[in-house]
């Protein structure tokens, strides 16, 4: 047992209203130097408790992670028949649309997974956020990891699909549309914080994600392509969404795409959104549990 | 010796509210998310002061208990030294590593095992995963639970749930532990074995912060009481002192609430309180006063334990005829610590006093009441049923058992033994 015995020292940490002080930290960029070592010091934890989720998910599930699978595959499956009825028409791509579908679909449901899994993570967890002082910000990341592990569990669905279509990705395109994730990922996470913070005060955030990621989706070049001088096209240059879904998708299958631009600062604003939703819910964190 | 704790006008205020919480909660989120940190020294609409102004010290390794009626504050109190809540006025150091258990287990997750569980609550509480490794073994034989290691956490019973949740945060090293009423569910076993190990940790140095309801284990444990009620701090200081004064403020609070058949206080203004009436009394004998003395005839309301005392009961009976009386002296609990059964007497019609002598009082510290119950000579219909109080007694001398109480009848009995097993090492024979 490890006892502080030295005289005139500082205190370990101060609390006020400020937020929480520790010794040996001041200076600049104080904030974002705390939250760096937050969340290095909460990295073992951040996977502990993405492997308490995921192990808990599954256990007593029959089907296990394959549910990961079966939901994109029957929500393609519904679109590639109704395509096919007539009921509405996709105009001609040169990769099968089943294909197209199920990469945009894939890549739409990291956003889609982070989303939905951080945003009640708090209140899932508030026995025990309002009993002992961790960092709440591990609740987010690990949430976030969900998104990126059934993202991956669709890759190899994906490349069945290929391999069962005849088709093969673009070599390079494909380490680069993977790559190319990374902006939709710390935009996820940046809404994320946002989210999970309102909804600690308002559950209706739980109900406002799931209907605005479903209401996102369809106006989205998620499961078609939108092009042409209508209103949702005239929508999606300002729509981030478009230029995160279509640039991974075209290095994936084409190796280039033409949306560069737009995506590169869709990118920039992405990177802004995490920090900031990072840095609002490190503040914030006390105080929503409060109120939890 | 160097400060562990300051606490420096602490205020915290809550919501009484749902709309309220909602409401301000995004308020000042969004005021937060700015930069904008309003003064909270006053009330908005629907909120209060759940902690007022509060300022104490403790030095390293001192013991500290904090006690209070329910709602006073000291659950919040904890949770601000823990860093949960943020004070809403004032200043918090810490000088140490901070362990905390506030609700053993809270971290659990009842569907996995408890192995899993000392791991994920581990890291929850700060520990790494090789802290873990190495304390495993330590954190599994004291909590006992091992022949259940593999089974999922909610099929352990609730005292199972506290073992393995306390072991995890005593072998979480920390300097300053923070101990809210954690181990009300745990078994006796168990509980003196947790709390012989947090003597142990004191004895290391180790600075105590104990929120508990049972004055014996504050009383037992720390050195300093702080006292709270309704968000303020009401006492600091001696442990004895503070759990009388908080026992005292208790039992005021139950006497306000009785007003049955009370004693004639404007004849005996010196009387003590009726803090409770059974209605199965008949009230044929009106207790007008009961007043206690010490020895030397004076009145007192403060006794020392190693002295005598002397209670005083004034009787208007309507009746004659040989009764019994029951005197014992209960603490606020409804305890009885002594006294004494069936004492015979021959009450006369009209008013008359009684005295009975105990000496001496060998009361632990606290607050006490008289239960003073006059049965007809069968003892079993009391004409009259009340408890009067309160008085304090303060132990003059340590205890070496704090709580023990030692019975005014107190006999030597007979002891007889016989061989059952003789040890035969020394050449003896075994015989029945």
């Amino acid at each position: 047992m490890s006892v502080v015995n030295s005289s005139n020292r500082e205190p370990e940490v101060i609390y006020s209203i400020r937020g929480a002080q520790f010794r040996g930290i001041r200076g600049r960029l104080l904030t974002t130097r705390l939250m760096a070592r937050e969340l290095i010091s909460s990295r073992e934890l951040i996977f502990r408790l993405y492997a308490r989720d995921f192990s808990t998910k599954y256990r007593q599930s029959a089907l296990g992670v394959l549910w990961a699978l079966l939901v994109p595959l029957a929500t393609v499956a519904i679109f590639a028949g109704m395509n096919s009825a007539g009921v509405f028409t996709i105009e001609e791509m040169s990769v099968p649309y089943v294909v197209y579908a199920l990469l945009g679909i894939s890549i739409f449901n990291l956003f889609n997974g982070v989303l939905i899994a951080s945003t009640p993570s708090v209140v899932f967890a508030q026995n025990m956020v309002s009993k002992i002082n961790f960092p709440k910000t591990a609740l987010v990341f690990s949430a976030s990891i969900h998104g990126l592990v059934d993202f991956a569990v669709r890759g190899v669905l994906l490349c069945g699909v290929f391999l069962l279509l005849k088709q093969s990705p673009h070599p390079a395109g494909s380490v680069l549309g993977v790559v190319a994730l990374l902006p939709l990922y710390l935009f996820s996470v940046g809404v994320a914080f946002f989210s999970t913070m309102l909804n600690a005060i308002l559950r209706d955030i739980t109900n406002v994600v799931n209907f605005g990621c479903m209401g996102i989706m369809m106006l989205s070049p998620v499961l078609y392509p939108i092009s042409g001088d209508s209103l949702v096209a005239r929508f999606n240059v300002w729509n981030p969404f478009n230029y995160f879904i279509n640039v991974p998708r075209d290095l994936i299958l084409f190796g280039s795409s033409k949306q560069m631009v737009g995506y590169g600062i869709w990118s920039m604003i992405s990177l802004a959104v995490f920090y900031v939703g990072w840095r609002f819910f490190f503040i914030a964190q006390n105080r929503i549990v409060e109120r939890i | 010796m160097d400060i562990a704790i300051r606490v420096d006008s602490v205020s915290k205020k809550f919501c009484m509210r749902t709309h309220h919480i909602m409401l301000y909660g995004t308020i000042d989120l969004w005021r937060s998310f700015c930069g904008y940190q309003k003064d909270n020294s006053s009330l908005r609409s629907g909120e209060f002061w759940a902690l007022d102004d509060i300022s104490f010290e403790v030095k390293q390794g001192e013991a500290v208990g904090l006690i209070g009626p329910n709602g006073a504050g000291k659950s919040t109190m904890l949770k601000l030294l823990n860093g949960i809540y943020l004070p809403d006025s004032g200043r918090i150091e810490m000088y140490g590593r901070v362990g905390a258990l506030i609700e053993v287990g809270a971290g659990f997750h009842p569907m996995l095992t408890g192995r899993e569980n000392i791991y994920l609550n581990g890291g929850i509480l700060g520990m790494s995963k090789a802290e873990i490794r190495r304390h495993f073994d330590e954190i599994v034989d004291f909590s006992g639970i091992e022949p259940f290691l593999d089974t999922p956490v909610r099929h352990y019973s609730s005292g199972m749930y506290v073992r393995l949740g306390f072991s995890i945060a005593v072998h979480s090293n920390p300097e300053i532990l923070l101990v809210d009423e954690v181990l009300a569910v745990g078994d006796a076993v168990f509980r003196r074995k947790c709390l012989q190990y947090m003597k142990n940790l004191h004895k290391k140095g180790v600075t105590f912060i104990i929120v508990s309801h049972n004055m014996m284990t504050i009383e037992g444990i720390t050195a300093q009481c702080l006292y709270f009620d309704k968000g303020k701090l009401a006492g600091d200081g001696a442990p004895g002192d503070v759990i009388s004064l908080y026992e005292m403020s208790l039992a005021q609070k139950e006497a306000d609430s009785g007003n049955r058949i009370k004693p004639d206080h404007e004849q005996y203004p010196d009387s003590l309180d009726l803090v409770e009436y059974w209605d199965y009394g008949t009230a044929e004998v009106h207790v007008r006063a009961v007043r206690l003395y010490d020895m030397n005839g004076e009145k007192k309301g403060r006794f020392d334990s190693d002295e005598g005392i002397c209670v005083e009961a004034v009787l208007d009976s309507a009746i004659e005829g040989n009764v019994l009386f029951w005197l014992t002296l209960a603490n606020s609990d409804n305890v009885a610590c002594m006294g004494s059964l069936n004492i015979p007497y021959t009450m006369k019609k009209g008013v008359q006093n009684v005295r009975f002598t105990f000496n001496p009082l060998r009361l632990s510290t606290g607050a006490y009441k008289i239960v003073f119950v006059i049965n007809d000579e069968t003892g079993t219909n009391p004409y009259s049923n009340g408890h009067y109080g309160f008085f304090e007694v303060l132990k003059k001398s340590a205890v070496v058992n704090p709580g023990f109480v030692a019975p005014i009848c107190w006999v030597e009995p007979e002891v007889e033994s016989s061989v059952i097993i003789r040890d035969n090492s020394s050449g003896g024979t075994k015989g029945v």
